[in-house]
């Protein structure tokens, strides 16, 4: 069965049309990373290493 | 609400610290002697040290040696912090470091006494296999358990990075290294030909990949917003690059066999997915320079920075250069050449090297205590290690690329314009003398940074780090949601239909195509919408959910993982591979050959020669027609090699007289002048177990080799038999050598090689001859 599956790849179009699928996806996967944004969901937890020996447990200023 | 005193367990930090600096001065000496041995053949000390032998041990003790250990002083001392507990386990943790060194010593000891398997990046034979297996299991106990008992709700993704790393490494190490033992020190790999090659490519690849880049990646997004004192340039691309790595990077494997008997569509999924994977990996890197953003003059001022700016800023090079040499054009050049040796430097001495010093000079003045002895002399170590990589590195791209020209250069009549590989080699040697260079500059910054270090330890004093925190254990929405929500999140569905719908595009014609891809718009636009939706309710994310749960975490990242080795090994190993195009098969080695292959493998010949002739027209003329994939379903383990520092070896059988194989074992020069191939005089003295020969048959039959009950009775006459007509054609030409030396054994090897019936002859004898008179082998 895989055989026949993969042997009716065409191996120059696959990775041309794979890569612009996957450019595209990607730029949409980074325009939503850049422009739309739930602060609350990430600040807190991306200042973790900073937080070392301030003798604080994260969970506490949870809102 | 609850106030927790905890003392840190930064002693197993301190240790693996240690082990790492002791060990990566030894690899990175290793490295130095065997560039030398390259150079000048003459450094050779045969047959514990030669380059052969040595290069593995340099190999592992860099990468398992001095990364893994610096990787485990990264890990125990972050996770600790980040999860705000000390580790479960003091007895597993010393059980991990204690075991993970007795393995290092076991590797240093085996590895140039000839115990290999010949796979490369898991050369190790099987006792010390299980080894590995069992101490990243306690490793692995130690640090879910941790995860456990945590006073940190919060998976900071530094914690994510680790978790695939222990996951994925025991995936990989437990498949590519399945095999039969013959004895306490010998074992064959259960897989063969193809399949083991692609097997052990996944493995290799992702060695380098969740070995060597997830964690390191784990303790850039700790330890460089502790050094820059300023969080991630971007939590949510790391989020991004994250799942996006580690989904992608298990497909790249094949990338290492392009132009291989490997099938067509296995070479095409492994270029296609290395050149997705400079995205996230260039995402990764961004991320992690732009962590800098407006502080820029702490780079000028602080060692530490500097290290880590310069470290991500390789791993951004050579996760270009990777996707570069995956490109099937790209590789038909650079593949066998020392641009591979370059590119895999870059990573190795730019990104986990200058990684590691910047976390050695970051870390041990603060589990001593103390400040840095000497700041000068950290800054004098990063220009050192700078300029050593970039002479290793430029040697390594000149020499790569004149060796692919040369090799395929062809003159006006269409014949090689440099039929004798040793021209090739001699050509490059310049570059080899600049590489020890380079290698030996960064050895030395090494050193300067161990006297640092060891006058900054004096200095101060250890103890474990205390703090108190306050944790707050009321549960949070978040923490009340079930297993089923987990699963069910909608970022999951649309994953999975986004990846579905993928995988249909390659399968349709371009109409059909076109529709897809707008479905796959819509898709990923509702999606859009009603997590904008969900938002805007104020509920809980499914990021907010999921990153609280290691355990759902955890399965979520090896399906990841798993999606691409499944779906390449799967049918590769489904397939039978014993239907041969030409319509025969490999026949089963002889007794004799057995034993010669196993000295072979024993001595390292694939560290530089390959069996595996591409279907290139340089390669037809130089070394005959194009392997095939049956010509390989009884090699156990293969034996394809990833270098040529000699040409490749698959039809070397008949090619030359015995005594041409004699003299060239004895000493390379005599028959290619110029040479730089270690000699090996002792095979002719060393006797093989002609009692092992038989046992050798059986257990090469329960694998699948189709050998008779009597061809394993009668093995010991056999090998006589086979041997007496090696002796003979010796004895001929003047040479006396015992029937049942090393040396009759691997001669009966290399003239099998490239035999099996359904070859056609692809050379004249006018051609091979001329090939010995001009010194054509190495």
């Amino acid at each position: 069965m895989y055989r026949q599956f993969f042997s009716g790849l065409e191996s120059a179009a696959l990775p041309l049309a794979a890569m612009a699928f996957f450019v595209l996806a990607f730029v949409l996967v980074l325009a939503r990373t850049f422009f739309w944004k739930r602060k609350s969901d990430y600040d807190p937890i991306a200042s973790l290493p900073l937080d070392e020996g301030e003798g604080r447990s994260r969970n506490e200023v949870q809102p | 609400m609850r106030q927790v005193r905890i003392e840190y367990d930064d002693q197993v930090v301190r240790q693996f610290a240690f082990a790492s600096i002791l060990f990566g001065a030894v690899g990175l000496l290793v490295g130095v002697l065997i560039a030398t041995q390259l150079a000048w053949w003459q450094a050779n000390v045969a047959p514990y040290f030669s380059f052969s032998r040595l290069r593995p041990l340099h190999t592992n003790a860099v990468i398992f040696a001095f990364v893994g250990n610096m990787m485990f002083a990264g890990i125990y001392y972050s996770t600790q912090r980040l999860l705000r507990v000390r580790m479960a386990s003091d007895l597993l943790s010393r059980i991990h470091f204690w075991g993970w060194q007795a393995i290092i010593v076991a590797a240093a000891v085996t590895l140039p006494l000839g115990i290999t398997t010949s796979k490369e990046y898991a050369e190790l034979e099987w006792p010390i296999d299980i080894a590995i297996a069992v101490v990243w299991v306690v490793f692995a106990i130690n640090f879910f358990w941790t995860l456990a008992k945590r006073n940190e709700k919060h998976l900071y993704v530094a914690l994510w990075f680790y978790i695939a790393t222990i996951v994925t490494v025991a995936v990989l190490h437990i498949v590519n290294s399945l095999a039969l033992p013959l004895t306490p020190w010998k074992s064959y790999s259960i897989f063969s030909g193809v399949q083991d090659a692609l097997v052990q490519w996944w493995y290799g690849h992702n060695a380098v990949a969740f070995f060597l880049t997830t964690p390191i990646l784990g303790i850039m997004y700790y330890f460089l917003p502790k050094a820059a004192e300023r969080p991630v340039y971007s939590y949510r691309l790391s989020i991004v690059h994250f799942w996006s790595l580690v989904f992608m990077y298990i497909w790249a494997g094949p990338h290492h066999l392009l132009y291989t008997a490997l099938p067509e569509w296995a070479q095409s999924l492994g270029m296609l997915f290395s050149l997705m994977l400079w995205a996230p990996s260039w995402g990764g890197m961004l991320n992690g320079l732009l962590t800098l953003r407006g502080a820029w003059q702490k780079v000028r001022e602080e060692p530490v920075l500097k290290f880590f700016v310069a470290g991500v800023t390789f791993y951004g090079m050579a996760t270009f250069e990777g996707p570069l040499l995956s490109i099937k054009s790209v590789s038909a050049l650079a593949h066998y050449s020392d641009w591979i040796i370059g590119h895999v430097h870059t990573g190795a001495l730019g990104w986990n090297g200058l990684m590691a010093f910047g976390l050695f000079y970051w870390l041990l003045p603060r589990i001593y205590r103390t400040p840095l002895h000497s700041k000068r002399a950290a800054d004098a170590h990063f220009w050192m290690a700078l300029l050593g990589i970039v002479a290793y590195m430029l040697s390594m791209w000149v020499s790569g690329v004149n060796q692919g020209l040369m090799w395929k250069a062809t003159g006006a009549d269409g014949t090689l314009t440099y039929p004798s590989f040793v021209e090739t080699l001699l050509a490059i040697r310049p570059m080899y003398i600049v590489r020890v260079l380079g290698g030996t500059l960064y050895l030395a910054g090494f050193v300067l940074m161990i006297w640092n270090l060891w006058k900054t330890v004096r200095a101060g004093s250890p103890a474990n780090a205390v703090v108190e925190v306050v944790v707050d254990d009321t549960p949070k929405p978040e923490d009340r949601v079930s297993i089923g929500t987990v699963l069910a999140g909608r970022p999951l569905w649309f994953t999975v239909l986004g990846f579905l719908l993928a995988t249909l595009f390659v399968f349709v014609s371009a109409v059909p195509a076109v529709l897809l891809a707008v479905a796959v718009l819509v898709v990923s636009e509702i999606g859009y919408l009603v997590a904008k939706r969900a938002a805007a309710a104020g509920k809980p994310s499914w990021f907010g959910i999921i990153e609280r749960r290691p355990l759902a975490f955890t399965v979520l990242t090896l399906v990841a993982v798993l999606v691409g080795g499944v779906a390449e090994l799967l049918p590769t190993i489904l397939v039978k591979q014993a239907v041969p195009h030409s319509g025969e098969a490999q026949q089963p080695y002889t007794a004799l050959e057995l034993q010669g292959r196993d000295l072979y493998v024993r001595e390292g010949c694939y560290v530089c020669h390959s069996q595996m002739i591409r279907p290139l027209l340089a390669e037809y003329q130089r070394y005959g027609e194009a392997s095939r994939a049956e010509e390989f379903i009884y090699d156990h383990p293969f034996q394809w090699g990833s270098k040529r520092t000699g040409p490749d070896l698959h039809r070397q059988g008949g090619r030359y007289p015995s005594l041409w194989h004699y003299a060239h074992l004895v000493d390379p020069r005599q028959t290619s002048p110029g040479s730089n191939m270690p000699a090996y005089p002792f095979l002719a003295t060393h006797r093989i177990d002609v009692a092992l020969g038989a046992r050798k048959l059986e257990l090469m039959r329960r694998l699948g080799v189709p050998y008779a009950d009597e061809e394993i009775a009668a093995a010991a006459t056999s090998q006589r038999e086979q041997a007496a007509t090696v002796v003979a054609d010796l004895a001929a030409n003047g040479v006396e050598v015992a029937w049942d030396s090393e040396m009759v054994a691997m001669i009966a090897y290399l003239q099998r090689l490239g035999r099996d019936r359904g070859v056609a002859p692809t050379r004249t004898e006018a051609v091979a001859t001329e090939g010995v008179a001009a010194g054509g082998g190495r």
